[in-house]
């Protein structure tokens, strides 16, 4: 229902958005207006045929709440950009990281979660949000130079993608823990462990058959996320194997479930809850040889 | 047979008891009433705070009161106490550690006729994704009254979802619900694991089984969090096949649990999750009714049962 609004191509990516973007940070939600206009302001606009919005997780947590009756009982086609997934914002603390936001977006109803490895997925991911006619659809996006994993191009609709294949062990990866995945990998095979890496990438909806399907092809399914370990791909797994009868043995490798005090680089951080691609290596070769 | 009283008495008639203990107390609520709750408003006014429809504000508001050193309640809506003011929760209570007890009346879809906003079939997967909560779900007046203990106890923050209405009681008199579960039906090989408002119906469902001949046993896991080892050892390690019952969405609530506890333990063993669908239900019936519409009333759950997945 474009009413007329002045559009223009997003880039290379061929995605047709309104040329003024809504932006959602502290000059939206810090204005004089209440929550709820701020919402229902939101909603117009996308009546109005919005669809380009820039947020970032941390205000999602304070909006959940309108996301979910708003957006998703209503079923409206917003795409949620949420900048700063996981230990992003490392030197920001806690109030920035973003490790609960899969948890809670999964929790709601008709959303759709997609969580980019590289930039190829990241275009199309939003291309996609774009498209769906009904419900909202959350994006988790990186910033920085991330190393290409997809051709352009590439088809995506299975909602996860196998990157190397190894009969010993399959790592289910997410976000931009898949080049971690990737390098773990390669260190277990140095050390004659076959690892294959699945790049779990639609986080909802799951076709938890399919994706169980292929992980079960390995002796044993580890996950990695930049997550907690409550809510997110660890959880996703282990419900989908025991719905579908292959309940079995899965390391999820993810973040504990506290709260990160310290600061310094997302990879110190992530090396703190022993996350690295040689401590990843380590635990799962120790694990799957039982060594 | 104890006179069933209503839940929220229960609870409320020992935070009464609590606060007449302690000056200390504080109880905050969002404009939200309850019949036994008159008592502690009438005879503790310096004590008591309706800071109106304004959770987020309640929130911060328990925040202050406890970094002053008060321990503070803080009641609401299951959904609205919840979800609206989940950032508050989360870096000013939690991340603080400080002992304030949120009180989410009206979990499921307790408040049937109010459509999807006021559902609280959501509140236990974001509630859990937060560090240090403790999250207690009721099920009888017994672990209700004593739950209103613990939390009171507690060092850091608690969620307490209560349910309205009077319920069978489930415990021994002695119990002490410092475990998180209690084995309602003796374990067999196939065990039903429920929580909160689906326990007594968990309770009628091995009933039916048994009029079948079929030995089921029955586990009322009351707090989800934080779910200890003991849980595990005692009764997934023992069971055959497990059915997880809850009233709360599939995406992360008791069934979640369970699969992450036999996942990360390599029990393949099987599961049957039952638990309300991943939808918004934009529509008006009885409890029951939504119940049935999910498949977690009384039949179908036998039926879940003897039909095998």
């Amino acid at each position: 229902m474009n009413r007329g609004m002045l559009t223009q191509s997003l880039g290379s990516s061929g995605i047709t958005v309104p040329s003024i973007g809504l932006g959602t940070g502290d000059r939206f939600w810090d204005s004089d207006i209440s929550f709820s206009e701020k919402v229902n302001l939101l909603k117009y606009g996308i009546d109005l045929g919005l669809n380009f919005i820039d947020t970032a997780e941390g205000y999602g947590h304070g909006a959940a709440e309108q996301i979910r009756d708003d957006l998703c009982a209503m079923g409206l086609p917003a795409v949620i950009v949420a900048s700063g997934a996981g230990y992003m914002y490392s030197g920001d603390g806690p109030t920035h990281h973003a490790v609960q936001d899969v948890a809670l977006m999964r929790t709601l109803p008709n959303m759709a979660i997609l969580n980019p490895s590289d930039v190829a997925s990241t275009i199309a991911f939003v291309k996609e949000g774009c498209s769906r006619r009904a419900g909202p659809t959350y994006v988790r996006i990186e910033k920085g130079v991330l190393g290409a994993i997809y051709p352009d191009g590439h088809d995506f609709s299975r909602g996860f993608s196998v990157l190397t294949s190894g009969e010993d062990v399959a790592i289910a990866a997410t976000g931009i823990m898949v080049h971690m995945a990737l390098e773990a990998a390669e260190k277990l095979t140095a050390s004659g462990v076959r690892a294959s890496v699945v790049d779990v990438y639609r986080l909802k909806p799951v076709d938890a058959q399919a994706l169980m399907a292929e992980l079960s092809r390995s002796r044993y399914i580890a996950t990695l996320e930049e997550h907690s370990v409550i809510g997110g791909l660890g959880s996703i797994v282990s419900e989908s194997a025991a719905d579908y009868g292959r309940a079995t043995s899965i390391k999820r490798l993810a973040l504990p479930d506290k709260f990160a005090f310290s600061y310094g680089t997302r990879e110190w951080l992530h090396a703190q809850d022993g996350l690295s691609s040689e401590l990843v290596a380590k635990q799962i070769a120790r694990w799957v040889t039982g060594k | 047979m104890t006179p069933q009283i209503d839940m929220r008495d229960a609870f409320f008639d020992e935070i009464y008891e609590i606060g007449r203990s302690d000056k200390n107390v504080v109880f905050l609520t969002d404009d939200m009433d309850a019949f036994s709750l008159r008592r502690f408003k009438a005879d503790m006014p310096g004590q008591f705070i309706n800071v109106n429809v304004a959770e987020q504000g309640m929130i911060n508001t328990a925040a202050g009161l406890a970094m002053c050193g008060k321990k503070v309640f803080a009641y609401g809506i299951a959904s609205f106490v919840t979800m609206r003011c989940y950032e508050q929760i989360k870096v000013n209570i939690a991340s603080m550690r400080l002992p304030v007890t949120i009180i989410g009346v009206g979990p499921g879809f307790s408040f049937e006729f109010d459509g999807p906003t006021h559902h609280g079939t959501q509140d236990v997967a974001i509630m859990r994704a937060i560090p240090e909560m403790t999250i207690f779900n009721l099920s009888d007046t017994s672990v209700a009254s004593r739950a209103a203990r613990l939390a009171y106890m507690s060092e850091g923050p608690v969620y307490v979802r209560l349910d309205k209405g009077a319920f069978p009681i489930l415990s021994q008199e002695d119990e002490d619900f410092l475990t998180g579960f209690r084995v309602v039906k003796p374990l067999a090989d196939i065990n039903i694991v429920s929580t909160g408002y689906m326990t007594p119906i968990a309770v009628s469902v091995t009933e039916e089984l048994a009029s079948r001949s079929l030995d089921v046993g029955l586990v009322d896991l009351y707090r989800l969090k934080p779910v200890g080892d003991l849980f595990y050892e005692s009764v997934l390690a023992v069971s055959e096949r497990v059915v997880t019952l809850e009233e709360s969405a599939s995406t992360g609530g008791l069934g979640t649990i369970v699969c992450e506890l036999l996942a990360d333990h390599g029990r393949p063993i099987r599961v049957t999750r039952l638990a309300s669908k991943d939808k918004q239900f934009v529509s008006y019936g009885r409890r029951s009714w939504f119940h049935g519409q999910n498949g977690i009333d009384r039949a179908s759950v036998v039926n879940a049962i003897l039909s095998g997945k």
